[in-house]
């Protein structure tokens, strides 16, 4: 484009030279975007990553997997003896022990046939490199493991590994050491290889493997072999694509993940508003220079440029800025995201941090398409300046056409669409009308804003007047008389303080919600679970437990809870649970959603053999009371009809929950997960705590603790998975009040002339200083008033919506009015400081010069 | 260039008709002095000229071109190559320099004799020595004079002044009207001087008087 440079640097480059600092805010804005966007990007693929390395490991160079309802049996293993003339098999054990050295660390134990797993998974041992060593790797209760591992704990041949799994302590004696390669991948490198049979031992899986792996030569028909295994696999058994483990692994954590990007996204959605309020300003400052460009015959397209490669620049600069501190903020983000996923998703989780080059080449592209979006507009706008009346002098702000009715119906039809999409069911499980509801939401707020400054200026005038005199009425004149300019610093610090009061709103509802859950659903006075010390809590107890605990003096009954991976008749996985629905009889449990007594319904479940459903799963497969759900089972697909659906925060894929004894019979497992301990009425809990591990603690490697504390360990969980909001929400509302004091120094500086003349006409420069503050404080109120009337829209959404779509848990909304408060104080202090450079800048305002001008 | 029972009204609650069917001829080469009083409708005929607003009602011809039939970015074209512009607060770019200011409306059209242009009119306008100065730098006769010159650089030959001197003290008011003058005989330019001072007009060959939005010849 012919001339562009000097257009550019008429309208662009000159002014922020002259300015630099000002050219600053709205890049910082861009920067905190890209760097949360970076972040969580970064720490969600991390995770992702995590799980697909892992299964990837475990999946080897397998073709097909077995997989049974209760494991396979090792008997059934003969069944597929027909498999070696086209291929090859491995059965794999799998489960989780911890540590007993003091770290508390929890490892994978993998058991493999090392004969036949040469062919799939690839274990590339270091040492020992003699036959005669190798020979020791396969004796029982030997493990082999990758050589960081051995380094971080000191292992060495010969070293023997203490540690607790099934719920008993135990040893493995270490044979071998492990290439961190294949195998030795899995759960991050965390992992003790053992033949088949110790860590069936070791994990209380006697008689089953968790799956066979299946490696078909070149040149066989898979589709051929799997219609023959389909023939020859007993009931129970059946066969999966091996990616199935890492795309369920994946998919556990999705909502999660997706909620967490769309946080950050709000992020630079806010500094998208700082860009757009930059380049915005500046259109409005360069009135009477983009006029004199069009008088002279420069073209709209080339104006339009200029302010868009404004908004280039500060979207490059701002992405650089950002993904600097998302490098730094990502570990953060990837410790906190991390702690959530394996505390609620998958506790053997082990998330390393994957490469940042992805995270910030899409943090990037985000960040320079929200600056490019960002400054279309004001862009746009600029081209619309028309070449005469501009060049008038005073011109700026008031010749800017608001078109306030326009703008208000625009609103309404956006709240009007945000309703309509609200009623909308989720769109392949996300929730996506709901996050379109939102950005709805938002686009009201923008259209209606100017109108909401011109109402609250209005509204201010006679109050602001009564108490501070000229100095008030002048800041509702400033406020009211730039609705264009202010509009934007309103929209963005409602946008984030609506968000931040939404989140203040939901995490609180959500919070009480789990903790009256907890609480009614906690019946037991003890918990008692698999351990080893320093709350590493593992793997599952031996069925003995149960018996053990029944005969202990002072308790009135034993609940033990069985909680596995299942399958529904489709194959999808979900959890199983199983308790002693006689113990929920008596002492409740999990409150149902239709308010029904849970002791009298799982009684009668009990009896007639029907199952319990969780909230999520009811919502997930839209099942309710008396629908008849399949799931698979050791005898095959069985049929179950739901007596009722419970509230339940354990997991957002779902559970079925049935009586053990109906679990047991059907499914041939008798182990135990955890055991809830009732009291006799006068017995300590904390006594009896001590009775216990004094009595078992010998034979057992138990974790015991009370009620009160398990509460207080989900409440833990709790606030860590919520962490990340808070913070990203803090640093949105902090840009959003930077923002406050762009847009006030821009107005400082654009009405200097103005602020000369009142100085020449008497006013003090205190009384310039205080209207200005008072400017900033309005500013502050009116966007704390939209960001609440925002945050309740926004509250409903997520309460009503999105939580629900994406974890399918209702939650019973709770206004924390002292939280709101306190945040509300703190914006309107911040927007108060906000005033003060804008404040001094109008306050040094010379009189001569104005007069001058003049 | 031809007006045709121009007019222009400005719409709003109360609409102010700024231009009530104004016709008039202007001859190539000629010096004409649009006179009157403030809000007489002086500029806004300027402006309707200049391309840069367009008339309600009637029609403006300059040269072959019918004004109102041109879309945005013919006009635009017009603005840049077939007119030139003084206007009363100069509207120099303050963050170019003078000679950036000068060259810009050629550089726009792509010449590549912009810098040898804006050279020779710098030069002519008295202000070589000033070329590399920002327009905040000058005095106000100097800003004007550099005005004119970025006026000419497209070798226009419509030549607008609206107020060239109402910001200017009496002495830099006549060497600004001298240096208009000079540049039409010397490069035959047409001249509309649109000015509220008497003394002004006296440099023109003809002067009309617009009053309320009618003109009186």
């Amino acid at each position: 484009m012919k001339g562009f440079p000097l257009i550019f640097r008429a309208l662009v480059s000159g002014p922020a030279r002259r300015r630099p600092i000002r050219a600053l805010l709205p890049v910082l804005g861009v920067a905190v975007g890209v760097a949360a966007v970076a972040a969580i990007h970064h720490a969600n693929r991390s995770v992702t990553e995590s799980f697909r390395e892992s299964a990837q490991a475990i999946a080897g160079k397998s073709d097909l997997v077995v997989v049974g309802a209760r494991g396979v049996p090792l008997e059934s293993l003969e069944s597929l003896s027909f498999l070696w003339r086209v291929g090859s098999f491995a059965p794999l054990v799998s489960g989780n022990a911890v540590l007993a050295d003091g770290s508390g660390e929890v490892v994978a134990v993998l058991g493999t046939d090392y004969g036949g797993d040469s062919q799939i998974r690839e274990m590339r041992l270091v040492s020992p490199a003699t036959p005669a060593g190798r020979i020791a790797l396969s004796s029982p209760g030997s493990a082999l493991v990758p050589v960081p591992f051995a380094k971080r704990h000191a292992l060495a041949i010969g070293s023997r590994v203490p540690l607790v799994a099934g719920g008993v302590r135990a040893e493995l004696t270490i044979a071998g050491l492990l290439e961190l390669s294949g195998l030795a991948r899995a759960s991050g490198g965390d992992v003790l290889v053992t033949d088949v049979f110790t860590a069936a031992r070791l994990l209380g899986r006697a008689g089953t493997v968790d799956r066979v792996d299946v490696a078909l030569d070149p040149g066989v028909s898979r589709d051929a072999i799997r219609e023959e295994l389909e023939r020859r696999l007993p009931p129970g058994l059946w066969l999966e694509p091996p990616g199935r483990t890492a795309q369920t692994a994946g998919r556990m954590a999705r909502a999660f993940r997706f909620n967490l990007n769309a946080l950050a996204t709000l992020t630079l959605a806010v500094g998208m508003f700082l860009v757009a309020n930059a380049v915005s300003v500046s259109v409005l400052r360069r009135r009477a220079e983009i006029a004199t460009l069009r008088a002279l015959g420069t073209s709209r397209a080339a104006i339009f440029g200029a302010f868009l490669v404004e908004g280039f620049a500060v979207g490059a600069a701002g992405t650089v800025a950002g993904e600097i501190g998302g490098l730094a903020l990502s570990r953060a983000a990837l410790s906190a995201v991390a702690g959530t996923v394996s505390s609620v998703y998958s506790r053997t989780a082990k998330i390393s941090g994957a490469d940042f080059g992805p995270a910030a080449v899409a943090a990037a592209a985000v960040g320079m398409v929200a600056a490019l979006l960002a400054a279309a507009l004001p862009a746009a706008e600029a081209t619309r300046v028309p070449p005469s009346p501009a060049m008038r002098p005073g011109s700026a702000d008031a010749a800017r056409q608001l078109r306030l009715p326009r703008r208000t119906i625009a609103a309404g039809v956006a709240i009007a669409l945000a309703v309509v999409l609200s009623l909308a069911g989720p769109i392949n499980g996300f929730p996506y009308p709901g996050f379109a509801a939102v950005a709805l939401v938002v686009t009201a707020l923008a259209l209606l804003s100017p109108a909401l400054v011109r109402i609250g200026a209005s509204a201010a005038r006679r109050p602001l007047e009564k108490i501070f005199g000229a100095p008030g009425r002048l800041a509702s004149r400033l406020f009211g008389g730039s609705p264009a300019r202010n509009g934007i610093a309103v929209t963005a610090l409602a946008m984030a303080l609506g968000m931040t009061f939404a989140m203040i709103a939901t995490i609180a509802s959500m919070r009480t919600t789990v903790r009256t859950w907890v609480e009614t659903t906690l019946a037991a006075d003890l918990w008692v679970r698999g351990g080893a010390g320093r709350g590493a809590i593992v793997g599952d107890l031996p069925p003995e437990i149960v018996g053990v605990l029944e005969s202990v003096p002072g308790v009135s009954g034993v609940d033990p809870l069985r909680i596995r991976e299942g399958f529904d008749g489709a194959g999808r996985a979900l959890t199983i649970a199983s308790s002693d629905f006689r113990v929920l009889s008596r002492a409740g449990g999990s409150p149902l959603l239709d308010g029904r007594d849970s002791r009298r319904v799982a009684d009668a479940a009990r009896r007639s053999g029907e199952v319990l459903v969780s909230e999520p799963y009811a919502r997930r497969y839209a099942v309710g009371r008396g629908d008849a759900i399949r799931l698979r089972t050791p005898e095959g697909v069985r049929s179950f009809r739901v007596a009722g659906v419970y509230r339940d925060f354990s997991n957002d894929r779902g559970t079925v929950l049935m009586d053990r004894a109906l679990y047991r019979d059907l499914f041939h497992d008798v182990r135990v997960t955890s055991a809830g301990v009732l009291a006799r009425p006068g017995t300590s809990a904390e006594a009896l705590r001590r009775y216990i591990l004094s009595r078992a603690g010998d034979r057992f490697a138990l974790d015991v603790i009370t009620t009160r504390e398990l509460r207080r360990q989900v409440l833990q969980i709790f606030d860590r998975t919520f962490a990340v909001a808070n913070v990203l929400e803090a640093i949105a509302v902090a840009v959003a009040v930077a923002g406050i004091a762009n847009a006030l120094i821009a107005s400082a500086v654009e009405r200097r002339r103005s602020f000369g003349l009142l100085r020449a006409v008497g006013a003090s420069r205190s009384q310039i200083r205080g209207a200005v503050l008072l400017e900033a404080l309005l500013t502050g109120i009116v966007a704390t008033a939209a960001a609440l009337a925002a945050g309740a829209a926004f509250t409903a959404l997520l309460l009503g919506v999105i939580n629900p779509q994406s974890f399918g848990w209702s939650v019973v909304p709770t206004i924390p009015v002292g939280r709101l408060a306190v945040a509300a104080g703190i914006v309107l202090g911040a927007s108060l400081a906000a005033g003060l450079v804008p404040g001094g800048i109008a306050a040094a305002a010379d009189p001569a010069a104005a007069l001058a001008e003049e | 260039m031809v007006c045709e029972s121009v007019s222009k009204v400005y719409p709003g609650a109360q609409p102010v008709v700024a231009l009530d069917s104004v016709t008039l001829s202007v001859a190539p080469g000629e010096f004409l002095a649009v006179i009157g009083p403030s809000g007489g409708g002086k500029s806004t005929l300027l402006h309707l000229v200049a391309g840069i607003d367009r008339a309600t009602s009637g029609s403006i011809t300059v040269g072959n071109r019918d004004l109102a039939s041109l879309p945005e970015s013919l006009l635009t074209l017009y603005r840049r190559r077939d007119v030139g512009v003084v206007f009363q607060f100069f509207n120099l770019l303050a963050h170019l320099t003078v000679r950036e200011n000068v060259e810009l409306p050629r550089l726009l059209d792509g010449a590549r004799d912009a810098a040898e242009r804006a050279s020779e009119l710098l030069d002519r306008v008295d202000l070589a020595r000033r070329s590399d100065a920002h327009p905040y730098e000058l005095s106000g006769g100097e800003m004007q004079r550099a005005a004119i010159a970025r006026a000419l650089v497209t070798g226009a030959r419509l030549l607008l002044a609206d107020e060239p001197t109402g910001n200017l003290d009496s002495r830099h008011g006549e060497e600004v009207l001298a240096l208009i003058d000079e540049v039409r005989r010397e490069r035959g330019v047409t001249v509309i001087l649109a000015t509220h001072s008497d003394s002004a007009a006296r440099s023109a060959d003809r002067t009309v008087e617009l009053k309320d939005g009618r003109l009186r010849l």
